[in-house]
C-alpha cells in the first residue's frame, strides 16, 4: 500500500534546498512583535529550536538504522534540514532581539537528558521506535505549534521562513509515514508475534530510559503552549491526526511502537488523568536536577548558528 | 604513498550541483590540484575542499597546507590506516590470503583505533566512521589526516550546490570562498 519512490522524493529533496541567505534578515517587519509578546515568545521560541536539534540528531540515528542506502541518504539530508529550521529560528529570535550577538538559548533540563539520552542509545534503537516518534512530533510541531505562532506573529519574514520550514516538513512527513507503513508490513509478515515485538522494544534498554526522559519533555513542553494561549483542541486535534494519517496505510498500525504511541498521545492530551500527574512529577524531578550532573552538552549541540554566510 | 585509485584528472569526482554558477576558480581531481598548488592557486586564498574520506585523506596534507582557510567539505568517512613504511607488501598479501571477513574485521579495528587516537570528540568520531565494511573503495591509508582535520575546518553536512560565492549546505549556511577543490 507504500508507495512512495524514495528515488524520486531524494531528489525533490535535492531540488528544494533553500538557505537562510535567501532571507533579507534586516527586512522591516520586526517591529511587529510587541514588548508583551517578547518573553514568552522568546520562549516558545528556544524550545522550538532545540527541538529541531532533537529532531536532527533523531534522523542521524535514524540513517544509522535502516539498511536501505536511499532512506539513509534521505535521512541524511533531514538531519540537515532539521538543523537548518533550528538555525533560521534562531536567526529570527536574533532579528527580534531575544537573543544577544552571538548568544545561543540555554536547552533546559529536559532537553539536555534527551540530547544525553539520544547520544548515547539513537544509533542503536529499533528502527521502530524513532521512525513512530518522530512523526508524532512532527505532525504536533506542523498542525498546532506553527499555526499557532502564525495566528499570533504578524512578522511577514516570519510567514515567509515558516513557509519553506513547512514545505520541507510536508516532505519529512510523506517518508516518516511511508515508513512507518513499512514498519507495519514488516511486523505483519514477522513469523514473530506482536506481543513478542512489543515486548523486546518495551525491553529495550534505549526505549526503557527513555521514558522518564521523554515524558516530562513532552508533559513541560504542552504545559508551556497551554499558558501562552494555545488552544487544547489543536494539539488534540493534531495527535488524532497521527492515527488517522497512519491508519490510512492499514499495516501502519500494525507496527508496536506506533500503538504504544498513539495511546500515548491520547494520554498527553488528557489533561486531568493518572498520566498527567505522573508527568507533572517526573517534571518537577527533572527541573531539579542540578546542572553538573548533566555533563556537557554534547558537540553537535554547538552547531546551531543565526548567520547565513560562513 | 598516495592512493593509485585516483589518477586520472576528474573521473569519478564528487557531483556539486550549479557549480558553473561559481564566480572563483574550481579544481576538479587530485591531478589538477597538484597543479593549481604547483601555480600558487591556491596559496593565500580561502578554498573549499569537498570529497569523501578516501580520497581526502592522501591529499589533504598538501591542499591544506598553501591556503589562508580551509574548509573540508567531507561527504563520506572512509576506513583510515595509519601509514607503516614497508607494510604495503605486507597487507596486500594479507588482503588476498586472509578470509575477507576476517581481513575486513582487522581493517576495521585498526581503523578505529587509529580514529580514536586522533578524534577525542564521540560525535566528531561517529560522523568519521563508515557506515559500511571496508572494500577498496572505503579504506585510505595517511599518518596526517586525522591531525590535518584539526587545522582546517570540518564540514560533515550534505552539500545543497555551488552559488557565484561559494558554496551552500543543506543546514542552510553559504560557505564563502575563492577556490573549490572537488575530490
Amino acid at each position: 500500500m507504500t508507495t512512495l519512490d524514495l528515488d524520486r522524493m531524494l531528489d525533490r529533496i535535492k531540488d528544494r534546498q533553500w538557505a537562510l541567505a535567501d532571507f533579507d534578515w534586516d527586512s522591516p517587519g520586526a517591529e511587529r512583535i510587541s514588548d508583551e509578546q517578547r518573553p514568552s515568545l522568546g520562549a516558545f521560541m528556544a524550545d522550538l529550536v532545540w527541538i529541531e536539534q532533537v529532531g536532527a540528531r533523531g534522523f542521524a540515528a535514524l540513517s544509522r538504522q535502516t539498511d536501505d542506502p536511499t532512506l539513509a541518504e534521505i535521512y541524511r539530508w533531514f538531519h540537515a534540514e532539521e538543523q537548518r529550521h533550528a538555525n533560521a529560528e534562531l536567526a529570527l529570535m536574533r532579528r527580534w532581539d531575544m537573543v544577544e550577538p552571538g548568544e545561543v538559548p540555554r536547552p533546559n533540563n529536559n532537553i539536555r537528558l534527551v540530547f544525553n539520552w539520544l547520544d548515547r542509545f539513537g544509533d542503536e534503537l529499533p528502527i521502530g521506535v524513532l521512525g513512530s516518534v518522530i512523526p508524532l512530533l512532527e505532525v504536533a510541531l506542523d498542525g498546532a505549534l506553527l499555526k499557532f505562532l502564525l495566528d499570533e506573529v504578524h512578522d511577514p519574514l516570519c510567514h515567509a521562513v515558516f513557509e519553506r520550514i513547512n514545505n520541507d516538513e510536508s516532505r519529512h512527513l510523506a517518508v516518516d509515514f511511508h515508513v512507518l507503513g513499512l514498519l507495519g508490513e514488516q511486523a505483519a509478515a514477522h513469523e514473530t508475534s506482536t506481543t513478542t515485538v512489543l515486548w523486546r522494544t518495551l525491553t529495550n534498554p534505549g526505549v526503557v530510559t527513555s521514558l522518564p526522559i521523554a515524558i516530562p519533555l513532552f508533559t513541560k513542553m504542552r504545559n508551556n503552549l497551554v499558558a501562552m494561549g494555545l488552544d487544547e483542541q489543536r494539539l488534540y486535534d493534531a495527535v488524532a491526526r497521527y492515527g488517522q494519517l497512519a491508519a490510512r496505510d492499514g499495516d501502519a498500525t500494525r507496527n508496536p511502537s506506533f500503538r504504544v504511541l498513539s495511546q500515548y498521545g491520547d494520554l498527553v492530551v488528557d489533561e486531568d488523568g493518572w498520566f498527567q500527574q505522573l508527568a507533572e512529577v517526573l517534571v518537577a524531578i527533572t527541573d531539579g536536577i542540578p546542572k553538573p550532573l548533566l555533563g556537557r552538552p554534547p558537540s553537535w549541540t554547538r552547531a546551531l548558528t543565526y548567520e547565513p554566510v560562513a | 604513498m598516495s592512493s593509485a585509485r585516483v589518477t586520472d584528472a576528474s573521473a569519478g569526482t564528487v557531483e556539486i550541483r550549479d557549480l558553473g554558477s561559481f564566480d572563483g576558480l574550481v579544481v576538479r581531481g587530485s591531478t589538477e590540484a597538484r597543479s593549481a598548488l604547483e601555480l600558487g592557486q591556491l596559496d593565500g586564498a580561502r578554498v573549499a575542499v569537498v570529497g569523501p574520506g578516501a580520497r581526502l585523506a592522501p591529499d589533504l596534507r598538501r591542499l591544506a597546507a598553501r591556503p589562508a582557510a580551509t574548509k573540508v567539505f567531507h561527504t563520506e568517512p572512509a576506513w583510515i590506516l595509519p601509514y607503516v613504511p614497508g607494510t604495503g607488501m605486507v597487507a596486500r598479501a594479507g588482503w588476498s590470503a586472509l578470509p575477507h571477513s576476517v581481513d575486513r574485521r582487522a581493517t576495521e579495528m585498526a581503523a578505529r583505533a587509529h580514529l580514536r587516537r586522533h578524534v577525542r570528540d564521540p560525535w566528531e568520531r561517529r560522523q568519521l566512521t563508515p557506515t559500511s565494511a571496508p572494500t577498496r573503495h572505503n579504506v585510505a591509508h595517511s599518518n596526517s589526516f586525522y591531525r590535518c582535520l584539526r587545522k582546517v575546518e570540518l564540514i560533515h553536512w550534505p552539500v545543497a550546490g555551488a552559488c557565484p560565492e561559494g558554496l551552500r549546505t543543506a543546514d542552510g549556511i553559504e560557505h564563502h570562498v575563492d577556490v573549490i577543490v572537488v575530490l
